[in-house]
């Protein structure tokens, strides 16, 4: 279960690029939140909504615009790179295709090796030993440890991705779409293998996902994203039984569910606007189903508690 | 633009026919005994191994299956569109009467987009990114002898209308990467009906495209069945859009059809337990206490696959009978489900009462094996 105590503080985050001609993309634009300790925090939202961003701003994988990443009471965006490398190690991610994160001209004995060597203090002997025992740990033949990464089929080489990031010892894991290239088999697979890891090692998972029952499965609390905000945060069950912004009412009511002729009433009209032109007001006033106010069209309504724990950005919730 | 103008707009574009007349009638699509194999350095992979399914008008069939299953397979083989090495090494595909693995390459071009259309996963590289999509449009028209200059010109808008794309006149000097996933799509949905087709065979139509998205293009595709009487072959590995678009489904492993039944029977009471397995691995919304049990293991290698049951090596409920001898499909009786269900009356409407499963679990009524 959660432990006790704050691992990872986002505050007023933001990351803007320059699109040429003037044009900014934000896509994250101005976000604040925290993860507990031994929790997992699924980030959910449509493609281009800035899920993946925030996951490399947290993993400084990406210089923020403006905002602060605390990671143990630390400062990761003031930090320079040589006080930033020991901590490297204790945030760890794993990306969507495991085979490009994969070196293909290594063994799975090198690849999940080197984050060993390269915190050091273990001789050779004991790093292969620790392979060997990682490997088993994500459920993968140790007896495969010489093999290439082209060797093994989709789910497996997500196993290969998990120990590699396991071996640096982290604390918090981020998961960018780690099941979404896989079928349905294999992705009950990884996720039965990613909640074990997490609850015996007892680590911190950051799950970032476009799949609302993916997510909603795995993780203790949802942030919901749209066009680069936090729109709804708070447990999982409430937000997927009491959903408070009507984003998520619809991102709910469009996703399949295994009831045979269960179809929605009506799905969200129109694409999600362009990260370099955001609507003023609330960014979601132009596809809202309910009856906008002059006020969802001037400002932008704050994250406000309405349930414990369970925080919305909509004026008429 | 309104739904009754829009209404309007797809009549013009609208064959005249009797859809509940059509989707009691015959199957439009009947495959039979189909077998598709690839000759590769390491042997021969049966991709498509004796499968046999019909579609009727106004019915969308679903083809489910984990990646590697034979589904992409099939549905190219039913449209001859085999890429080597692979080749069609037997069986029929009865389309409207006539076997078109029968038919010369001349008289298959003219079933392809005009009787039969496709639409693919990615929309991307289904259309020219150097035409406009007007121009693809009208070309399309134009190709399949429907209509040329203005009055294509005309019907490319009603199309671009009544798939659901806003300002249709002035999206037709678009280009495909002007649009966005969702909006391509409708254009590609636009292009397959151009042709007045009687079925689509929609390839893992919305994979590409985020949950709102997809249900806004499924419920197009639903509304062309209904209204049109189209029939619909849906491609898909996503349980979720089967139970909720789909009338029948068939699920295929290892190149074979397992299990085939009305959708409403394949997800509340699956027989086959490649069907049960995959059901179980997914992660239901809002249901934290109905926990998601893996497959274990992976599809088996297609060059050497296991004697007896396909299935048989991930299956937990496998016997010894089953790493012997290989199941046929077979007809299964009535459960009291399915009797409850059908005095209801829901069976019948969607999706039919007969179901077929290949497992020696369930031996079925006899020698109805296809």
């Amino acid at each position: 279960m959660i432990a006790d105590g704050v691992l990872i503080e986002v505050r007023d985050l933001a990351r803007h690029f320059a699109a040429g001609h003037g044009r900014v993309v934000r896509a994250v634009d101005g976000l604040s939140f925290d993860i507990a300790r031994g929790e997992t925090l699924g980030l959910v939202g449509e493609s281009g909504c800035g899920k993946s961003t925030l996951g490399r701003l947290i993993a400084r994988l990406e210089e923020p615009t403006r905002g602060q990443v605390l990671f143990d009471g630390v400062d990761l965006t003031a930090l320079p790179p040589a006080k930033l490398r020991p901590l490297r190690p204790r945030i760890q991610v794993i990306f969507q295709d495991p085979y490009a994160s994969l070196n293909p001209h290594k063994t799975v004995r090198q690849i999940v090796g080197l984050p060993l060597r390269v915190r050091g203090g273990r001789a050779n002997g004991q790093v292969r030993e620790r392979v060997l025992e990682l490997i088993g740990m994500v459920g993968l033949d140790p007896e495969h440890a010489g093999r290439f990464p082209h060797q093994f089929s989709g789910g497996q080489r997500q196993r290969i991705g998990i120990a590699r990031a396991l071996a640096a010892g982290p604390e918090l894991i981020i998961a960018d779409e780690p099941v979404a290239s896989l079928d349905v088999s294999i992705q009950a697979q990884i996720l039965q293998v990613l909640r074990e890891l997490q609850q015996r090692l007892g680590l911190t998972l950051l799950f970032i996902s476009h799949d609302l029952s993916v997510v909603s499965h795995i993780s203790h609390r949802v942030a919901v994203m749209y066009l680069g905000k936090i729109v709804e945060i708070g447990p999982a069950q409430s937000v997927i039984q009491e959903p408070r912004h009507p984003y998520t009412r619809a991102l709910l009511a469009a996703t399949p569910r295994l009831e045979p002729g269960a179809r929605r009433s009506t799905p969200l009209a129109g694409d999600v606007p362009s990260p370099m032109a955001v609507p003023p007001g609330c960014r979601f006033h132009t596809r809202c189903p309910l009856a906008i106010t002059e006020e969802c069209r001037r400002t932008e309504s704050p994250l406000r508690e309405l349930a414990p724990g369970h925080r919305a950005a909509c004026h008429l919730a | 633009m309104s739904v009754d103008v829009r209404h309007e707009a797809l009549q013009t574009v609208t064959k005249p026919l009797q859809v509940e007349e059509r989707r009691q009638g015959a199957p439009i699509l009947a495959v039979k005994k189909l077998r598709t194999c690839f000759d590769t350095y390491r042997g021969q992979v049966r991709a498509v191994d004796g499968i046999s399914l019909s579609v009727r008008p106004g019915e969308t069939v679903a083809l489910v299956g984990e990646s590697g299953c034979g589904k992409s397979a099939a549905a190219l083989s039913i449209m001859r569109l085999v890429p080597p090495p692979g080749r069609i090494t037997g069986g029929q595909v009865i389309f409207d009467g006539q076997d078109l693995l029968a038919l010369s390459r001349a008289e298959m071009r003219r079933i392809r987009g005009r009787r039969i259309a496709m639409v693919f996963q990615d929309p991307l590289t289904a259309l020219n990114p150097t035409l406009r999509v007007g121009a693809q449009l009208v070309e399309t028209l134009a190709t399949q002898g429907a209509a040329r200059g203005r009055a294509a010109r005309q019907r490319a808008v009603a199309l671009l209308d009544a798939v659901g794309i806003p300002a249709a006149a002035e999206r037709m000097r678009a280009y495909p990467h002007e649009l966005s996933g969702g909006m391509r799509q409708r254009v590609v949905i636009a292009m397959a009906i151009a042709g007045q087709p009687d079925l689509v065979i929609a390839d893992e139509p919305t994979t590409a495209l985020d949950v709102t998205l997809q249900a806004q293009i499924m419920e197009l595709l639903a509304k062309l069945k209904e209204e049109r009487g189209l029939a619909i072959l849906l491609i898909t590995h996503d349980l979720g859009i089967v139970a909720n678009f789909a009338d029948r489904a068939a699920v295929m492993y290892a190149g074979q059809i397992v299990a085939e039944g009305p959708v409403a029977d394949l997800v509340r009471e699956p027989l086959h337990p490649y069907a049960r397995g995959l059901l179980r691995c997914v992660p239901r919304l809002g249901r934290p206490d109905v926990p998601i049990h893996p497959i274990h293991g992976s599809v088996p290698d297609m060059v050497a696959p296991p004697a007896g049951c396909r299935f048989a090596p991930r299956c937990p409920e496998a016997m010894p009978q089953c790493r012997q001898e290989m199941p046929v499909l077979k007809r299964q009786p009535p459960t009291a489900r399915t009797i409850r269900q059908n005095s209801e009356g829901e069976s019948l409407a969607r999706g039919g009462t007969v179901r077929r499963v290949r497992c020696h679990l369930h031996p079925g009524e006899g020698g109805n094996g296809r």
